[in-house]
């Protein structure tokens, strides 16, 4: 059943043979927020994102997304959301046009609605002039910067972004911060997004969780986390609660 | 056909022809290497055949009688002679002189000899200057030849003794062959019908094997060329059932490895003819006679197997961690596919020992050997018994290629050279 509640988290475990990835992990995300998982890596945070992309099922826990049961409504889920992997490829012999349009046809109900989603893609791609060009002459910037832009160009209720500017340089990734900003301020887009970097977690996120072992040991405004735990800045509160955790 | 499946389907064809491994790898080079390799035959061996024919054969005729001219003039027919006018120890050097291929001694007495009603010995000395075809066929002509003048001094010699017809004497028999097969009496030779049903025999099952491991290839190809270059997670989380992933991935397959057999097949077909024009047979007559009725069979029979091999090899994908482990671990399969076509290429199943019967009886893919027999001999309920066979595998891997595309094995699965396992999922994040 539908929820304005964009994602509910519960109680979630997951175990890879006798590695124990989540311990009964809950969180909350309202519409419209951007919130951000920050944790060391082995923290849980590529498989809290995969359960709620649908990838791999939880051992026990429940998760929704927009009141949809990731297992029994894997389906609905997929229609909302939009998920990029931290490793996200495309397909190298086809063109960066192609791969859009590829895409968009999942998404889009009509003709122009396809060229409406490929156009936006396009534009945050920022592409324009090798957007014709095969997948395999792009280099690593290129080919993430044409990821994000599938990703968000379908304007899913949800975007789920793991380590969104990985391999971005500098100015690229400010873009794409700025890309995710807008869409959330002029979409009412929902973002559920994985980072190591702690600045791009400040500035971008309106709540973060901070996952360590497999658990949330810490959760709120980036702001209210640095009074909280007098620290300058996220890097010392998430160096103070995993230390203390 | 449900709206995402056609997006699905023109990625992979798209993407498959697109990879230069398989556009040129798998369909170009196969296509273009059969014709490559019939002209270069055909032009060797006529170039071997224009050298025997060129070749001299030198001849010492010391006997100068009826009999003697006739052996001459035949090999005269046959190509190039020379007359030594030398003494007999002196013939050989005087014939390796004049680079003659092989040098003919007509012993003095050889026409009386033969007339007082005793055989007469000739001596043919035949040179190996090289080997390879053009020795071959320079001896074949030779002995042809010889062949030829030993039939005419009989009919003569037998003309001398009697008045009846030589020819009946030399040949009684006045041979009427016909042949029956399948209920039908054909006026055709036996050892004919035999040499073009082993044929067909043979290359039905060759073929079907080409197709086969073109599937194979690159179906495993489609789904470890996901993995490879990460694109299977974000594939997975699309607005498409996974059932459709599934279906796409192995008509998309179907439909490259279809183009790539097509190739093949033309390209072989046209190495066949070569060949059949340089040896001047028709050894694979049955395939062209074949009826449409039996050609639609054998279509459904490789359309069931193929089936199963396309399913089976997406299965194996599954757990290979990039395409060159894929395409590894699909060669395994091949086994199953090699020994029965070859076993029953030249063998009846029931001639083979029982348990060797039975074991290849439980091979899928047997039955495809085995329903490209039972077409050829009309057996039609033994060959429904067969496709069925081939279906219900292909149905159950399809359920169980189903089953893995629907868990998260296909992410988390992996077999690694030494058959040592790990999950990806052991690397989290």
């Amino acid at each position: 059943m539908a929820s304005e509640q964009a994602v509910f988290v519960a109680k979630l475990t997951k175990s890879y043979g006798k590695i124990r990835a989540l311990r009964g992990l809950s969180f909350r995300i309202e519409k419209g927020e951007i919130y951000g998982l920050i944790g060391p890596n082995g923290a849980g945070k590529t498989t809290t994102l995969r359960i709620l992309a649908t990838l791999i099922q939880p051992d026990s826990g429940e998760a929704r997304v927009f009141g949809y049961d990731v297992v029994k409504n894997a389906n609905r889920v997929r229609a909302i959301i939009s998920y990029l992997p931290e490793e996200a490829g495309a397909y190298r012999n086809l063109s960066g046009l192609e791969y859009l349009k590829f895409m968009a046809s999942f998404y889009a109900t009509d003709e122009s609605s396809l060229q409406e989603m490929v156009e936006e893609g396009i534009s945050i791609s920022g592409l324009e002039g090798r957007i014709r060009d095969k997948v395999k002459t792009y280099s690593q910037g290129m080919k993430r910067r044409l990821a994000l832009a599938r990703t968000l160009m379908v304007q899913p209720k949800l975007a789920i972004l793991d380590e969104p500017t990985s391999g971005l340089d500098v100015i690229h990734a400010h873009h794409v911060r700025s890309v995710i900003k807008r869409y959330v301020e002029d979409r009412g887009l929902t973002v559920l997004l994985s980072s190591h970097n702690m600045l791009e977690v400040e500035t971008l996120c309106d709540r973060v969780g901070l996952l360590h072992k497999g658990n949330l040991v810490e959760e709120g405004p980036p702001e209210e986390l640095k009074r909280k735990h007098r620290a300058a800045n996220l890097e010392e509160v998430f160096v103070e609660v995993t230390a203390i955790a | 056909m449900p709206k995402v499946l056609a997006p699905l389907l023109k990625k992979e064809i798209l993407d498959l022809l697109r990879d230069p491994k398989i556009l040129i790898g798998m369909i170009v080079l196969p296509a273009v290497l059969y014709p490559v390799m019939g002209a270069a035959m055909r032009a060797s061996m006529t170039a071997a055949g224009r050298a025997a024919l060129q070749l001299p054969v030198a001849v010492l005729d010391l006997d100068r009688s009826f009999e003697s001219e006739i052996i001459v003039s035949s090999l005269s027919e046959s190509g190039e002679v020379i007359t030594l006018e030398v003494e007999p120890d002196k013939a050989l050097d005087k014939a390796l002189e004049m680079e003659a291929g092989a040098l003919v001694v007509i012993p003095e007495g050889f026409g009386e000899c033969l007339r007082a009603g005793k055989r007469s010995p000739i001596e043919i000395h035949v040179f190996f200057e090289s080997g390879g075809f053009s020795t071959q066929m320079f001896a074949g002509r030779l002995e042809s030849a010889i062949e030829s003048a030993s039939k005419i001094i009989s009919a003569y010699l037998v003309s001398l003794t009697s008045n009846v017809d030589p020819e009946v004497i030399l040949n009684p028999l006045e041979l009427d062959y016909s042949s029956v097969f399948r209920g039908e009496v054909l006026d055709v030779p036996p050892q004919a019908l035999a040499g073009a049903l082993m044929g067909q025999m043979t290359t039905t099952p060759i073929v079907a094997m080409l197709v086969l491991m073109f599937a194979m290839q690159i179906a495993a190809t489609s789904v470890a060329v996901e993995k490879e270059e990460r694109t299977l997670e974000t594939l997975l989380t699309l607005p498409a059932s996974r059932r459709n992933i599934l279906l796409a991935k192995l008509v998309g397959s179907a439909f490259v490895a279809s183009l790539g057999s097509v190739g093949v097949m033309a390209g072989l077909w046209y190495y066949l003819k070569m060949m059949n024009v340089a040896f001047e047979s028709q050894p694979f007559e049955g395939l062209v006679t074949i009826s449409s009725k039996d050609l639609a069979l054998l279509a459904v029979a490789l359309m069931a197997a193929n089936m199963l091999a396309l399913t089976l090899a997406i299965i194996l994908a599954v757990f290979a961690e990039n395409v060159r482990s894929a395409q590894a671990l699909v060669g395994n399969l091949y086994i199953l596919i090699f020994i029965p076509a070859f076993m029953l290429m030249f063998a009846d199943i029931e001639t083979l020992p029982v348990a060797a019967k039975y074991v290849l009886i439980a091979v899928p893919f047997t039955h495809l050997a085995l329903a490209t027999q039972h077409i050829t001999w009309g057996e039609y309920t033994m060959y429904a018994v067969n496709v069925l066979y081939l279906f219900v595998w292909s149905a159950a891997s399809m359920l169980l290629a189903d089953r893995i595309f629907s868990s998260e094995k296909i992410l988390t699965a992996r077999i690694r050279w030494g058959w040592k396992r790990r999950t990806r999922g052991n690397e989290i994040k």
